[in-house]
């Protein structure tokens, strides 16, 4: 349950300051501790969450840390979607951001974020000396908002790359997998791409310069339906590469080629996450069209 | 106060070790050559990693996550084979994280609880690929 409180400038400064730098000493010292108590486990303070315009196509995205970089994951998430009609990309910033209320009118989720610690924070601060602690992912609240989103609202889920690595098993069962670890990053052959499937029906086989190869184990092999294989060039392993399936009133995809911006430059993956995002949204796939980008 | 159960002091366990060993493996000792019976338990404390020379044991286990990592056995819960093709053990931590990496020490060597007699038995030396189960248990 989060909480929308409304504070002065000042008061809110001098909790934001807080949030940035929480000794017990410091909340003590400046009598706000039980403000600055309500704040770290309310931490909506900030948030004015974007509802979506009459006709829009609302897609949530929550990608980036330390080994994945959040600007081109966006730049590739808001190119790939740029040729949708009234299509809008909200990228969470900071995963506080990620609530039910975010997701109540959305219409896909996209994610590439192992468990932890958002890396780097997020700050409204224009010059950082100290970069406050990021925000947690993947705690219960954002166990339950994922699965209100899938399961009861029947919305899509596009689960990518290092999602697997959530650290909940809540989240691997709605995956519908087990993760297993990529090795050496090295180049990969996406093949045995689904040709009965609207996700990768007529796509042939391609390569990806360097990648981490994770793969999974499929946990109901009778509910889920492979989309491609991976093979790493090095190491010689076959993994699987792609699913997809459905959880209560939604759908999910898994896609693991992910770990490096050029990933997503590949044509052949770009027009996967274009078919995926409308197959998780059960709409119509759209011939893929996108515009600039790198 | 928390009292301990045992009434006065923390004793560290001393439940054997569960093992399995893979129903493809010879079972055959690395140092004596001889087949060796179908062990399930080993003394706690007793097993040991070995990344090449039989003669330098380790308490732990290099894996190649994001670079050479360790597995330190006082950490771990159990690892099991997943992909022995790659040397892929999923490992679970005591403290319940979990990972699946490929793991790079190739030897183990414990002390078994025999079968009949639940005594120990003599230190034997085997490939991990042998295995498919160690579990020190989650505690």
């Amino acid at each position: 349950m989060y909480h929308v409180v409304f504070l002065t400038a000042s008061l809110k400064e001098e909790i934001m300051d807080f949030l940035r730098r929480p000794s017990r000493r410091k909340v003590l010292k400046t009598g706000l501790a039980t403000l600055a108590t309500a704040a770290v486990i309310t931490p909506q303070v900030k948030a004015d969450v974007p509802k979506k315009a009459s006709g829009e196509t609302k897609i949530v995205c929550v990608m980036g840390d330390y080994w994945h970089p959040a600007s081109s994951q966006e730049s590739h998430m808001r190119q790939i979607f740029s040729g949708g009609k009234n299509y809008k990309v909200y990228f969470v910033l900071a995963s506080r951001y990620l609530t039910k209320e975010l997701l109540s009118d959305a219409d896909l989720l996209i994610t590439a974020r192992y468990g932890g610690g958002d890396d780097p924070a997020w700050t409204d601060q224009p010059v950082v000396v100290e970069r406050p602690q990021g925000d947690s992912i993947w705690t219960d609240d954002h166990i339950d908002a994922l699965y209100d989103f899938v399961k009861n609202q029947g919305k899509g889920w596009l689960a990518v790359h290092c999602s697997i690595f959530s650290g909940r098993t809540e989240i691997e069962d709605l995956m519908g997998i087990e993760p297993l670890l990529h090795q050496e990053i090295q180049p990969c052959i996406i093949k045995d791409l689904n040709q009965n499937h609207p996700i990768t029906k007529g796509i042939d086989t391609f390569y990806i310069n360097l990648d981490e190869q994770f793969d999974v184990q499929i946990k109901d092999t009778n509910r889920t339906t492979l989309l491609f294989r991976n093979l790493a060039v090095h190491d010689k392993r076959d993994a699987i590469g792609g699913w997809c399936l459905e959880q209560g009133n939604g759908r999910v995809v898994g896609l693991l080629p992910g770990h490096y911006q050029w990933n997503y430059r590949i044509p052949e993956y770009q027009e996967i996450f274009w078919r995926a995002a409308h197959w998780a949204m059960k709409r119509d796939i759209p011939p893929y069209s996108s515009r600039g980008g790198y | 106060m928390a009292v301990p159960p045992n009434g006065g002091t923390f004793m560290p366990s001393t439940k054997p070790v569960k093992i399995a060993f893979d129903e493809k493996s010879k079972r055959i000792d690395l140092v004596s050559g001889r087949e060796l019976p179908n062990y399930t338990l080993a003394q706690r404390g007793s097993i040991q990693f070995f990344l090449d020379r039989l003669d330098s044991p380790d308490s732990f286990f290099n894996f190649y996550h994001d670079g050479i990592r360790q597995g330190q056995i006082d950490s771990l819960n159990l690892i099991e084979k997943v992909q022995p093709q790659f040397d892929i053990w999923r490992i679970r931590y005591k403290k319940g994280g979990k990972n699946t990496p490929r793991i790079h020490h190739k030897a183990v060597s414990f002390i078994p609880l025999n079968p009949e007699t639940n005594l120990p038995d003599r230190r034997v030396y085997v490939l991990l690929n042998d295995l498919k189960l160690i579990e020190w248990g989650a505690e």
